[in-house]
Order: structure tokens, then sequence, then C-alpha cells
């Protein structure tokens, strides 16, 4: 069950500080059961090779900075993108 | 066989006042292509029919500096952490547009010396790698 959930506008996929792929309107959620933070997202841009490096962050920047969180695993299917996150950075 | 693509790596240069800059050490071919877009414009036809384009020079200078930087040490006037890591495109050049003049000119002098720094580096590079003396694959099978 999801709890702690968090929307916003846009967010990108960062290799170090390249961006991978830019999310426009993403939902973040936390699996209450597990801890585990989950992201999904509709792709707007996407580079093929950022995306295949290891090390990959979640970035959703916000007014005084930005959020980072290490991307566990991912999957993007169509436009969809979907993510499972560890710790925030 | 050598390794063509680098990883990203950052610099940080030092300014006045204590101030610094973080920079990408090199930019990717893809953001170089985008750099060259940003800061030229197409002036027609030249002799011939190939398209011509220009040096804009203003553009160049923040399209220089939006390639390059990555974060900084700048406040706004209020004293606030002025943030420009991880923020979009937008919100980096307002940044820029709001800094004062010399602040500004300081910051691309910078990230221009670091250009120059690392293409001279990158000169250096290519000479000590060509240098090598390991066996020459073609002449090894030729011999086998």
């Amino acid at each position: 069950m999801a709890t702690g959930v968090l929307r916003g506008a846009q967010a990108q996929v960062k290799a170090a500080y390249l961006t991978a792929a830019d999310i426009a309107g993403y939902t973040l959620a936390r699996d209450e059961l597990t801890g585990a933070w989950f992201v999904s997202g509709t792709v707007v841009t996407s580079d093929a090779y950022l995306l295949a490096q290891t090390g990959l962050l979640f970035v959703a920047p916000h007014k005084g900075g930005a959020w980072r969180w290490v991307i566990e695993s991912y999957r993007v299917a169509g436009e969809r993108f979907e993510a499972r996150l560890k710790a925030l950075t | 066989m050598s390794i063509r693509v680098r990883r990203p790596a950052t610099e940080r240069l030092e300014l006045s006042q204590g101030d610094f800059l973080i920079v990408k050490q090199d930019l990717t071919a893809g953001e170089y292509r985008a750099f060259l877009r940003a800061a030229t414009k197409p002036i027609g036809l030249a002799a011939g029919g190939t398209p011509a384009m220009e040096l804009d020079p203003i553009a160049a200078g923040e399209a220089m500096v939006l390639a390059y930087l990555l974060d900084w040490s700048f406040q706004d006037a209020d004293g606030r952490p002025l943030v420009i890591a991880d923020q979009p495109p937008a919100v980096v050049r307002a940044a820029l547009d709001h800094l004062d003049s010399a602040s500004y000119m300081e910051v691309q002098r910078a990230i221009q010396a670091h250009q120059t720094a690392r293409e001279t580096a990158l000169d250096d590079e290519k000479k000590t790698l060509s240098g090598g003396t390991g066996p020459d694959r073609t002449l090894m099978s030729v011999a086998s």
C-alpha cells in the first residue's frame, strides 16, 4: 500500500551531472510495508547511452535545491518511466 | 583501440571574494554541438551555395557558460544561496541574467580560461597516448 505520495511537474534521471532522461508529471510513493520508494512519470527526452549506465539518480528540483534518490532499478515502457528508488542522497 | 567516452568529471574554479564555480571538466560531443548551435547563427548561403554560419560573440559567451556551469557559491541580495544546481536551464539562465555585470564577466572569463586549459591538456594527452611503442596488430598478423 502506497503512502507519502509526492507529485511534481518535472524531474530528471541523471548519470553524474549528465541528463539521461527528462521526466514530466512524476509521482513518488512510499510502500508502507517495505519502506521502498517508487516513482513513475512520463519520459519527455531520453538518452539511451546514459540510461544504460550504472549509478543513475532521480533528481527532483525544488525551489531551494533538489531531492536526489539513487535509482535501484527502472523500466521504460513507451513514454512511461517507473523506478524503484534507494535512499535519498 | 582506445576509450573515447569520458566519465563525467567536474572541476572547481576559484573566483574573487572566496567564491567558486563547479563546472564540467569537458563537454560531450552532444553538449559541444548544442554549444555551437547556441553560439552561431545562420547568415544565408556562402559562395557555392553552402550554408554560412556566423559566430555571435554575445550568444557564444552565454552558451559557453551555460554549457559548462553546474553550481556556484553565489548568494542573492538577501544572502540566501542562489540555487542553480540541478535546476532547469531557464532557472540557470535567469540567475545569470540577474548577476551584476562584473560578476557575470568574471564567471565567463573563468570558464573561458578553463576551456582553454582543457584544450591544451587534451592535446598533451593525445600526444602522450599516440607516442606508444606497443606492437602493431597488422604487422603481428602478417608475421604469424
